[in-house]
């Protein structure tokens, strides 16, 4: 839920209980007061008729639509006032009355009781009009306090909107997108703070670009006069037996050395986080890989087998693809038998690379390691797999693997 | 072949001036941006190796001031920074190949030879050794005037033994030149004796199969001498 949508919300329930509790009271405040005031004229009607009684007037009683006089003997305390409904047969429905009884004396001297009453159909009505007028209001108050408070947040709220955008776009060999200026403390420190940190991120990017840059340099060069060396030391004709020996061996060493160097320095673009996931047709990827691995796969006499269940929806830069699919493909054709075979499942969510192989002599939950291989004696530098692992987690993918029966599987999905 | 050689690096240009020198090129050579600069456009070159990262400038400079006067010459980037971005905007510049450091010699030699190869478009270039002759253009190998029905690997594999010729080529070259990137996933030594064999088997037919040399310990050889 967006922010502005929960403080709505949050709004709302708070003015809900308010309009309700508010209508209550006014309602009751109104009620009181108006009862008050029935209650004042019964006094004073009541003054009146007991002038009027020791006046020995007669007739006193009244019986009219919306009032009652009643004279009775009797004695009370004091004045008694309360509600009640009296059946009216005219209307033919329920009538709130205010009865006063009141303590009198007729002009003989004995005592009587008053009784005033007045129809409140009227106040009632009045009462519950300036109560829903109170409701209305209160409601009208409250809508037009939220939508001012919506508007004000959005704009409030604004140069967060913007930022928030500014860093989804980042990138850190893109300019540092512009953040929101503000006259908000909050927004304004934000907004300091974010800068600071995209700058730092670029620094980094920046000096961990330019030193694996210079790295690759310094590291290849050398090799380079290596290597030109060797090739011009084997043109000598005189050379023997042992000497060769030594040379291979320091072919093989070079060799060794510019693999680890690529795939370090691979390995650390990976973590650049310069490689937008996209869209990709794994299958084609797969296929044009397999196609490059057709020397090897046939010199072991390989099965291989292609099967696309689904579209898959894994998405990925596509140098990082091929990288992926390259490795896994390269480590089961490295790591097989011959005559095995070598199967790739490519479904919605996953993909599987499945082969045939020697059991596994290393920890299989060491197999993703850097430098961790299999066969120690391989000239390999064992970075393969942990490349595959670093551009899935990367990516937000899972990598697994999974043995049975001489067969191995690394599986790739979704995390 | 005329050869301007751009490399600051003093060991890696000697090294590579020695080789095509004996290869039986005219190498001149540069050792910075404004002396490289100078010689490329007062000389004419068949072709002019480059490296990016110069003492005082770039490398891409020189290919871009080459291409802006119309210099036909071939030019291949030799760098050791290996990102995409330079190969690209060499390539955009007008280079005619990118060969990343660190890179085999013999390899060069097959790369200049494409180059002059297609500048001068000579129809029908041909490499002559022996009895065997190939025509890289249209990918074809014959022996004694009959064809030889090569696989992609086995073609590229007599090519760059050919272009080399009376050369050793170490295992690690040709598994570089041949397979490229993927050579170095593999251990692969066994893979590259059973081309060679299946090669040799289909030279023997027509007696050429001794024009491949064993170097024991090291490579092999391809050459009509003895």
């Amino acid at each position: 839920m967006k922010l502005l949508q929960r403080t709505a919300l949050y709004q709302a329930l708070l003015a809900l209980p308010m309009v309700v509790i508010g209508t209550a009271i006014g309602y009751g405040l109104v009620r009181h007061t108006v009862t008050h005031e029935v209650d004042e004229a019964l006094e004073d009607h009541a003054i009146l008729v007991r002038d009027r009684m020791l006046a020995s007037e007669q007739d006193l009683e009244i019986t009219a639509p919306d009032m009652l006089l009643r004279i009775a003997p009797g004695t009370i305390a004091g004045e008694q006032f309360s509600d009640t409904v009296i059946y009216d047969t005219l209307h033919a429905e329920d009538i709130p009355w205010r009865i006063g009884r009141f303590p009198a004396k007729e002009a003989d001297g004995s005592a009587a009781v008053l009784t005033i009453g007045r129809s409140q159909l009227e106040t009632d009505d009045l009462v519950m009009g300036i109560a829903v007028s109170i409701a209305v209001v209160l409601v009208l108050f409250t809508l037009c306090t939220l939508l001012l408070f919506r508007w004000l947040s959005a704009h409030l709220w604004r140069p967060f909107h913007t930022n928030l955008q500014a860093m989804e776009r980042f990138r850190p060999d893109a300019p540092i997108p512009m953040l929101a200026p503000s006259d908000v403390e909050e927004f304004a420190g934000m907004a300091g703070t974010l800068g600071g940190m995209m700058a730092n991120m670029q620094r980094d990017f920046t000096a961990q670009k330019r030193f694996t840059e210079q790295a690759a340099h310094e590291l290849r060069t050398p090799l380079a006069i290596l290597r030109g060396r060797l090739d011009q030391l084997i043109q000598n004709p005189s050379m023997g037996e042992r000497e060769a020996g030594t040379i291979q061996g320091m072919y093989t060493a070079s060799e060794r050395m510019g693999r680890t160097i690529s795939d370090m320095l691979t390995l650390a673009k990976v973590g650049d986080g310069v490689f937008i996931p996209q869209e990709v047709d794994w299958s084609r990827v797969f296929r044009e890989e397999l196609v490059l691995l057709k020397d090897p796969i046939a010199q072991r006499l390989l099965t291989v087998e292609l099967i696309e269940e689904g579209r898959c929806r894994i998405k990925l830069h596509p140098v990082l693809a091929q990288l992926l699919v390259s490795n896994l493909l390269g480590n089961a054709v490295q790591h097989n038998v011959p005559d095995g075979s070598l199967s790739v499942v490519i479904t919605q969510e996953s993909i599987t690379v499945r082969n045939t192989g020697p059991v596994l002599s290393a920890d299989p939950a060491s197999l993703f390691d850097r430098f961790a291989k299999g066969d120690p004696s391989s000239t390999s530098p064992g970075l393969g797999l942990s490349m595959v692992k670093e551009i899935a987690e990367r990516n937000g993918l899972r990598v697994e693997y999974m043995a049975a029966n001489g067969m191995h599987a690394i599986i790739v999905r979704k995390g | 072949m005329k050869v301007l050689l751009i490399e600051d690096e003093t060991e890696l240009r000697r090294t590579i001036r020695q080789y095509l020198q004996d290869e039986g090129h005219l190498v001149e050579s540069a050792t910075d941006f404004p002396s490289a600069m100078e010689k490329a456009q007062l000389h004419s070159y068949d072709a002019v190796l480059v490296d990016i990262t110069l003492p005082q400038g770039n490398g891409l400079d020189i290919v871009r001031a080459l291409r802006k006067a119309d210099n036909a010459c071939g030019i291949i980037i030799i760098s050791a920074k290996g990102s995409l971005d330079d190969k690209v905007s060499g390539l955009d510049l007008g280079a005619d190949d990118y060969l990343p450091k660190p890179f085999h010699l013999p390899e060069l030699v097959a790369r200049l030879r494409a180059l002059v190869r297609r500048k001068q478009a000579k129809a029908q270039d041909s490499i002559t050794i022996g009895t065997l002759r190939i025509v890289p253009d249209d990918r074809l190998a014959e022996a004694e005037g009959t064809r030889l029905d090569l696989t992609g690997t086995e073609f590229d594999l007599l090519h760059f033994l050919a272009v080399n010729k009376d050369r050793v080529l170490s295992r690690s070259a040709i598994l570089e030149h041949v397979w490229g990137d993927l050579a170095e996933r593999l251990d692969r030594d066994d893979f590259l004796y059973a081309h060679v064999k299946n090669l040799r088997k289909k030279l023997s037919a027509h007696e050429c199969a001794d024009l491949i040399k064993t170097v024991y310990g090291l490579g092999y050889r391809m050459s009509d001498r003895a």
